[in-house]
């Protein structure tokens, strides 16, 4: 029995290890050719760089405008995050808090956005967004990312507004405390790690988000990161400038990672929550 | 309830449910409507056709190729992300260490990462001249084929792109899980002399059951996307052989201006989605085994 139960365990290991190689191995391997020239790339694929051309990465941070869709996409997602913060919290603390006729149908008129994939609402979307002046704005984009994200984190933050006490607001309301302190100064702080598990959410998917922008941006300028990869990824093919592509994938690339790494406790149990709950 | 608790409710919802019923809600509704007109863009009004254009999606090559494309996914995907993520999540959770930490933060990584960057990322790893694939399999001498280039391929090829993004997610919510099981029940399981494999069988397994059921909801919904990986990987090519009812929605807009016609292949494919959806709920409620 002994060897058998070592047998098991190194063969588990083993899977194990596979599957991590597996994740890491690209990864890797794209920051190695981040390094190397473009020869090096097409006549020896599998080796490491001769000399490390950190000058690629200045190439793909200048010429290709990393840092240009860098700051886009910030200018984008920070307004964009913290709007849906506050719309969102607006409606599932109504829905959570108080008692009335219609409740049930504003909590499904809430939620009935997660019924819709959103391709259905992308030509009437840019024909709207087009009408007011929202296409090709940064502004125009964070308003749609927040309105679209409302309905998921208004389930979210429900469940959590739940969970505090209803004492806490009679007893402020006893303390005469209007209805708009005690929702400012009493809840919202209480729902903050809700509010946190929301906001690391929406801020994960909303920078990765792609098909919005790809519709409602054509500027090159204005573009955000994903849809700059993009981009680059295509003017690439006719320059042949593959040392300075592998060097933008490792500039966006590796800053996620390490910032996964750090906070995975709380990025993990924020991507998780949503499935769970 | 009081006067001023109204106001408070009126004026905490008028700017969230403006900005949701805009944004949001308009549009879906508007897209029914534009799906029974003709419309070829700003320059001429939409013309009422009826159900022109839903008649006219049943006799479209293009979209049953795209419709058969996303029945390939659906079929392969969710099954395949959430037997790996099952198998994996079992091998980490038997005992909790320092390094089985470590793997659970590792096969989140691709989770985190932009799938554009992992689609240019595997997109350059397929690649037939300077990819990773083929050069690794030039050490054994092998000429590896043109991975995204075959039509034969290029599917395949987009399923284990798509798997290997997945796993980690799938993964982190099956260990969760796990960790919810009391260890009570192994611990009694042991005294009656169950080995590892009947404790996963017959304990793990059946108490997993709901997370497995919003994995697989999950990645079947994943299916009928695809855009991002798709548009940037193959174009929906070679020759269509990739293509989706996504992108293929979003080419008869954005590249040909069939606004109509787009968005009437756009409500079937929600049709097709609330129509899954339900026979999923029926399949799922009928097959629920009861404990005692």
């Amino acid at each position: 029995m002994r060897w058998l139960e070592l047998a098991w365990g190194s063969l588990r290991h083993l899977f194990l290890a596979v599957w991590a190689a597996i994740v890491i191995g690209p990864l890797v391997w794209v920051v190695v050719t981040s390094f190397k020239t473009d020869r090096e790339i097409l006549t020896d694929p599998w080796s490491l760089p001769q000399d490390w051309h950190a000058d690629n990465y200045s190439r793909a941070w200048d010429v290709a405008n990393i840092g240009g869709y860098f700051v886009n996409s910030i200018t984008v997602v920070i307004p964009s995050v913290l709007l849906t913060l506050a719309l969102s919290a607006a409606i599932s603390y109504v829905i959570a808090r108080f008692d009335f006729r219609g409740r049930q149908l504003l909590n499904a008129f809430a939620l009935s956005g997660l019924l819709f994939p959103v391709f259905l609402a992308l030509v009437p979307l840019f024909f709207l967004a087009n009408d007011l002046g929202l296409t090709n704005s940064h502004l125009g984009l964070s308003v749609i990312y927040a309105a679209y994200s409302i309905s998921f984190t208004t389930l979210f933050l429900t469940n959590f507004f739940r969970t505090i006490p209803q004492e806490l607001h009679e007893a402020a309301t006893l303390d005469g405390a209007g209805e708009f302190r005690i929702f400012l100064t009493i809840m919202l702080p209480l729902a903050a790690p809700g509010l946190v598990t929301m906001g690391i959410f929406n801020f994960i998917g909303q920078w990765n988000q792609f098909i919005l922008p790809y519709v409602l941006i054509n500027d090159e300028r204005l573009f955000v990161l994903p849809q700059g990869m993009q981009y680059l990824m295509i003017q690439q093919q006719y320059d042949s400038d593959w040392s300075a592509l592998f060097a933008a994938v490792t500039i966006v690339m590796v800053p996620t990672i390490v910032i996964y790494t750090v906070f995975q406790q709380r990025i993990q149990a924020a991507l998780t929550s949503g499935a769970l709950k | 309830m009081r006067a001023h608790q109204i106001r408070f409710i009126v004026l905490l919802l008028v700017v969230p449910l403006g900005a949701y019923s805009l944004f949001v809600v308009y549009p879906y509704v508007w897209a029914i409507g534009i799906s029974l007109t003709e419309w070829r863009g700003l320059a001429t009004p939409p013309s009422w056709i009826g159900l022109a254009n839903f008649a006219a999606i049943l006799g479209d090559p293009g979209f049953w190729n795209a419709l058969r494309n996303n029945g390939v996914y659906l079929l392969f995907v969710p099954v395949v992300t959430v037997t790996l993520a099952l198998v994996l999540a079992a091998l980490i959770c038997q005992r909790c260490t320092r390094l089985t930490e470590f793997y659970r933060v590792v096969f989140l990584f691709p989770q985190v990462m932009s799938i554009v960057v992992v689609a240019i990322l595997w997109g350059y790893a397929f690649h037939p001249r300077i990819g990773l694939l083929n050069s690794a399999l030039e050490v054994f001498g092998i000429n590896g084929p043109s991975w995204l280039g075959d039509p034969n391929l290029a599917q395949a090829s987009l399923v284990a792109v798509i798997v290997w993004n997945s796993v980690g997610f799938h993964t982190a919510l099956f260990i969760a899980a796990m960790r919810a099981v009391p260890e009570t029940y192994y611990e009694a399981a042991r005294l009656d002399g169950a080995g590892n494999w009947r404790m996963f069988r017959d304990i793990t397994l059946p108490l997993l059951r709901d997370p497995v059921r919003t994995s697989l909801m999950f990645m079947a919904f994943e299916a009928f996307d695809l855009f991002a990986i798709t548009r940037i990987m193959t174009g929906g090519g070679p020759n269509h052989a990739t293509d989706v009812l996504a992108t293929y929605v979003y080419d008869q807009a954005f590249s040909l201006s069939r606004f109509g016609y787009a968005s009437a292949l756009a409500v079937v494919m929600f049709a097709l989605m609330l129509g899954f959806s339900a026979v999923m709920l029926l399949v799922m409620r009928e097959n629920k085994v009861e404990f005692a």
